[in-house]
């Protein structure tokens, strides 16, 4: 009996602890999204509800503006993510390469920068740096005789305007990358390194099968989060172009944005295009939460 | 002496590559130290270099008001991140129940859904509530965007500590959230302070949210403020680059000091 009570007693004391966090969380995300996914599915007029089923996924499907938004998104994540992933690389490499000294940890410090303004304030500098009247790389060009490398950066009607974008997404996000490789490769054991030495290795040979293989396991984790960060991206878009000129730089997240806060009001696409934005990311999303509460579920 | 040199040539190139990373913040100082009438006279550097877009800014109501604005979002929701954060933590690390990893697991998911569906959904919630054009829905949505994250760390600290400790407090009569607050928590401030910086970095930063749930210019934030003065027809870019050097400064200030906690807690998981 007294055994129960105490039970009793240890399971209300671990709700009173995490009940509140909890429920925080889940009333202000997964009623919104609720709210959302019942919008996609329902014609609200001021006083009915009528269930409209799937009309407004059909909807985007025959929309020439999300695929081609679709696409530019897809566009921006592969030349982000990658431009991420190798510039920290190459700098984590080389920082390790260095050794630990004050030196390299200065330069570590601001290699770091880029990543801790917010994306307002970078993106606003960059919008000096490509501005169509006073750009300051081409004036940089222009000054170092180059002056055939300028170029309308932000207004040519081709794909140089979301290249560029992704472009500034790359310089801005790659120090996540950097700081978290560079953390595994603190953890290699320096013997393999000499023991390779021993054995006439070749620096790919211990590339490739001693630092890559220390590398592999964090590498998966960060492609799949930047993978779905680049994917939902906003700001970048919104503040340097907002998906102009003539929609060449249009990405999902800023055609739902217009969709519902600009063009027509309409939450109810808005929405549906969101929930396809998420499902389109579903396998990432699932690996990655695999991956990161792994620790947890082996315990 | 071969090894030597090869230092030396990849130190230099570590250099180079540095400074052509730091290219943008070099171009924020510049611009921010000239005048109006001289902002494109020059090229790198600022000819007759001088304070007075720092000084217009601090005499400028509106965006004084959106650096405060985002000053008192931005701790608040420091504050109640690292309060629950603390408490839900500790739940998670010391209580064994069934369903538990599930409840880790729908948590942390709530941060995988895209922000502009946060956005969309979340808006309606506000007009319902009468929240909108109100700061409190900034402090609600940003805190539980960054809530997940900070139950995590908290909870990764706090299970780095044995549970031995508090057992002894107990024993001597303490009740369980005293014995959290007086015996956990003091040793383990790095881990409050981490949650603390990266929840403010979060509201600090954040631009969508801001720009969606609040209307007027009085409860404009600063991220949103500063992407207003790319609105006129003139750009003043002498103005925007102070300004932006001005809302930099906070971080880049805890940076420098507090450079450990920041890097804790993106290899704790990352968060963008």
């Amino acid at each position: 009996m007294k055994v129960s009570s105490q039970k009793k007693t240890y399971y209300w004391t671990a709700f009173f602890f995490i009940a509140p966090g909890v429920s925080f969380v889940f009333f202000l995300t997964l009623y919104p999204f609720g709210q959302a996914m019942l919008m996609s599915i329902f014609k609200v007029t001021s006083d009915s509800r009528t269930f409209i089923g799937l009309a407004n996924y059909q909807r985007a499907f025959q929309d020439n503006l999300f695929w081609l938004s679709l696409w530019h998104t897809l566009y921006f994540t592969v030349i982000s993510v990658s431009l991420h992933y190798f510039i920290g690389l190459g700098f984590a490499l080389l920082l390790y390469r260095l050794g630990k000294s004050i030196v390299s940890n200065i330069l570590r410090g601001f290699l770091f920068l880029p990543w801790l303004f917010a994306s307002a304030v970078w993106c606003v500098t960059w919008q000096l740096i490509l501005h169509p009247h006073f750009s300051v790389l081409n004036a940089l060009f222009n000054s170092l005789g180059l002056s055939r490398l300028s170029h309308s950066w932000l207004s040519d009607l081709s794909l140089l305007p979301l290249t560029i974008l992704s472009v500034v997404s790359g310089l801005k996000f790659f120090p996540f990358h950097m700081v978290m490789l560079f953390a595994a490769l603190q953890v290699i054991p320096l013997e393999l390194f000499e023991a390779a030495e021993i054995d006439g290795a070749s620096s790919l040979q211990k590339f490739r099968s001693i630092t890559w293989q220390f590398l592999k396991p964090v590498t998966t984790i960060i492609l799949c989060y930047d993978t779905i960060g680049s994917f939902y991206y906003f700001d970048l878009v919104w503040i340097l172009t907002r998906g102009g000129p003539m929609n060449e730089t249009e990405v999902l997240s800023t055609y739902i944005f217009k969709t519902v806060f600009q063009l027509e009001g309409s939450f109810e696409y808005g929405s549906s295009m969101a929930i396809i934005l998420m499902i389109i990311l579903s396998i990432f999303i699932m690996v990655y939460i695999k991956i990161f509460l792994r620790g947890e579920f082996e315990i | 002496m071969k090894r030597k040199k090869a230092d030396r040539a990849l130190l230099f190139l570590l250099l180079i590559l540095t400074a052509l990373s730091s290219f943008p913040l070099f171009i924020m100082i510049s611009f921010s130290l000239r005048d109006r009438e001289l902002v494109f006279a020059s090229l790198l550097f600022p000819i007759k270099p001088t304070l007075n877009n720092y000084a217009t800014i601090l005499r400028d109501q509106i965006l004084m008001r959106c650096l405060m604005n985002s000053i008192v979002l931005s701790i608040l929701v420091a504050m109640i991140a690292i309060l629950v954060s603390i408490i839900t933590g500790y739940g998670f690390s010391r209580f064994q129940f069934k369903f538990k990893s599930l409840l880790l697991y729908l948590t942390f998911a709530t941060t995988m859904f895209p922000p502009i569906l946060v956005a969309v959904g979340f808006f309606k919630v506000i007009v319902r509530l009468h929240l909108y054009d109100n700061l409190f829905s900034l402090i609600l949505v940003n805190t539980a965007s960054i809530l997940p994250f900070s139950i995590w760390m908290m909870k990764g600290y706090f299970d780095k500590i044995p549970k031995s400790i508090e057992e002894a407090a107990m024993i001597d009569g303490c009740s369980r959230i005293s014995a959290c607050f007086q015996v956990v928590v003091p040793i383990s401030l790095p881990g409050i302070v981490a949650v603390g910086i990266w929840s403010f970095l979060f509201a600090w930063c954040e631009y969508l949210y801001a720009s969606t749930f609040v209307g007027s210019v009085s409860k404009r934030m600063i991220t949103t403020g500063i992407v207003e003065l790319l609105g006129h027809f003139i750009i003043q870019w002498g103005l925007v680059m102070a300004y932006a050097i001005i809302i930099s400064a906070p971080i880049l200030i805890l940076f420098v000091f507090l450079q450990q906690y920041f890097v804790s807690g993106l290899t704790a998981g990352g968060v963008k």
